[in-house]
């Protein structure tokens, strides 16, 4: 047991210190996602602060779910150098290795998240303290649904180009088609539905529910379907790492 | 260790090893010797539980590699024949996540730590991050992490390959000696004669997926050849009896004689029936059991390359 839990340990460890030593692609996560903020923010500067409410959560969200799921591409680079034999013929569980990877990986998204919130206040977007924290949680929900997906992925694909077609066919659309951008009161039918079919619009509604009071759904639904969707995703990742073969 | 009827076919319907059966001994040094492509690495990734083997059962360390992998890898090390560090980490960090995976504890992971890097000669560079390394130091580090947490069994896959000769024999002391004082089992695999025949108290030769023949060097020689006589001569030589194999060999003509005492008994009616040029008597070697059993040089081959693909277009 004490094994398993050094092992989540110890690979959110290498994760953690793999970041810092890596500048810049640390630099990359963090000063990409600022364009979108000033490029949408202050193109919307005129239209007034409800829109900036909207949309700010939702580049937020976005970072971090695109973030989240580059976790996959740690398992396809240490496939590829080798390192992943290292792990595999250790004693310990696949799963906790999984768990200690998706820990890495969100922690990554929770400071990137928390960045692009400051910069959103400074931008403008009226921001409810008290809501900080709840928001958090569900962006932690959030992140943790898109690592599952990106470690699955990851487990699966042994090749980066398959994995870039899969964040682009499967992860770009999700993202887009959330409640991140698209709000379900004013989008035709057709579209609406779609959204509410995809999981990470209960997790972005959440936050947005929080942050700003602008939600679209009850918040105990968005938290029910988050978090099962969240679960699940883990539990998938677990299953499809488990059954690599090198 | 014991392993009983392995056979192991990939997705692509390629069947990598067949029937593969051995007993190794505790504290026993065993070797795989084979050209690339026999199956050697398959067998050390099955017995490892990489792989799940397609029939078959083996025994490691006393456990079952399919109904008890976990203890199987709690007591076995490995080296693997391709590079398997984290190169954004420096060689301690290295050692540190592996001895935690292994569940050691502070103390004994710091004593253990410093003890395989002195072991290997890598204290001075403890600190260095392993991407400033050469390919022998990683090496030695890989094999370092593979004795952190005292194995019962250890597996090198071609721990040597692709290194200098100076490196390759550093690497056989520091084997050797740790063999003496920690009382390993060992299973290795090279493509390097030398190294079997100096190295391994018993030898398998594998081609093909199937094991030829099993046993210590001098059996092994004894069994199918005694001495090679090394002509060299202008006239073709038939049939002399006695002799089981002629074979061109650049300018000469080896002639393999299995039984040794009939050597004299050759060398004169070569003598007496030909226009003999040149002429050297040697023992046999496992070089010239293997051409004898599998019909080709194990030499042939070149080795594989060391690192796996690196892929464009991804910075890390
Ligand atoms: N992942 C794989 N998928 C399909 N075939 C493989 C795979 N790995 C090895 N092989 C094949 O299995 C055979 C044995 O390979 P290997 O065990 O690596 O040999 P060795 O280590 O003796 O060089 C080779 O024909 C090789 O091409
Ligand atoms: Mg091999």
């Amino acid at each position: 047991m004490n094994r398993n839990i050094q092992s989540v340990y110890v690979m959110w460890w290498r994760i953690m210190i793999r970041m810092i030593r890596a500048k810049g692609r640390l630099l990359g996560t963090m000063v990409q996602p600022l364009f979108f903020m000033v490029a949408f923010g202050l193109g919307l500067r005129g239209v007034g602060g409800s829109q900036l409410n909207f949309i700010l959560p939702g580049i937020i969200a976005m970072s971090a779910i695109m973030s989240s799921v580059m976790a996959g591409i740690g398992v396809i680079w240490d496939r590829e150098f080798g390192f992943l034999k290292e792990v595999l013929v250790a004693p310990v569980s696949r799963v906790s290795v999984i768990i200690g990877r998706a820990a890495g990986a969100i922690t990554t998204t929770i400071v990137q998240s928390i960045w692009l919130g400051f910069i959103a206040i400074i931008m403008g977007a009226e921001i409810q303290l008290a809501g900080v924290i709840p928001a958090l949680i569900f962006l932690i929900l959030t992140s943790t649904l898109a690592v599952g997906i990106g470690l699955s992925f990851g487990s699966i694909i042994d090749d980066f180009e398959n994995f870039q077609i899969v964040q682009n066919i499967i992860i770009m659309p999700m993202t887009f088609l959330s409640t991140a951008f698209i709000s379900v009161e004013f989008a035709p039918s057709w579209l609406a539905l779609i959204v509410k079919l995809n999981p990470f619009s209960y997790g972005i509604d959440g936050m947005r529910h929080f942050l700003t009071g602008a939600g679209s759904f009850n918040p105990a639904l968005d938290l029910l379907v988050i978090s099962v969707c969240a679960a699940l995703s883990i539990i998938a990742s677990a299953w499809f790492f488990e059954r690599i073969e090198i | 260790m014991q392993v009983k009827n392995l056979k192991k076919t990939y997705k692509g319907g390629i069947t990598a090893i067949d029937d593969v059966s051995f007993n190794i001994q505790k504290g026993e040094i065993f070797g795989f010797l084979g050209p690339n492509g026999a199956g050697k690495t398959t067998t050390i990734k099955i017995l490892t539980t990489l792989l799940r083997p397609t029939s078959g059962q083996a025994i490691v360390a006393g456990y079952d590699i399919s109904k008890n992998s976990n203890k199987v890898r709690e007591n076995i090390g490995i080296v693997f024949q391709e590079p398997a560090l984290d190169d954004r980490l420096t060689g301690k960090e290295n050692l540190d996540f592996h001895a935690r995976l292994y569940g050691m504890n502070k103390a004994e992971r710091k004593q253990r730590i410093s003890e395989v890097l002195e072991l290997v000669g890598l204290t001075q560079r403890a600190d260095s991050l392993v991407k400033t390394y050469s390919g022998g130091m990683q090496r030695r580090l890989e094999l370092a992490r593979g004795l952190m947490h005292k194995p019962t069994v250890l597996f090198l896959d071609e721990p040597t390959l692709g290194l200098d000769v100076q490196t390759r024999r550093k690497i056989w002391d520091y084997i050797l000696r740790v063999k003496d004082t920690e009382n390993m089992t060992i299973l290795l695999t090279t493509h390097y004669m030398e190294e079997a025949e100096k190295v391994c108290e018993r030898i398998a030769i594998i081609d093909a997926g199937k094991i030829l023949k099993i046993g210590t060097t001098a059996e092994l020689i004894g069994t199918s050849c005694g001495t090679v006589l090394e002509v060299k001569t202008a006239d073709k030589i038939k049939n002399i009896s006695g002799v089981k194999q002629i074979k061109k060999n650049g300018e000469r003509v080896d002639l393999v004689v299995k039984d040794e005492k009939q050597t004299t008994k050759i060398v004169k009616e070569l003598m007496n029936n030909y226009d003999i040029i040149e002429l050297n008597i040697r023992k046999a070697s496992l070089e010239d059991v293997f051409v004898q059993m599998t019909g080709k040089s194990i030499r042939e081959e070149k080795p594989q390359k060391m690192r796996a693909r690196i892929p464009r277009g991804h910075g890390r």
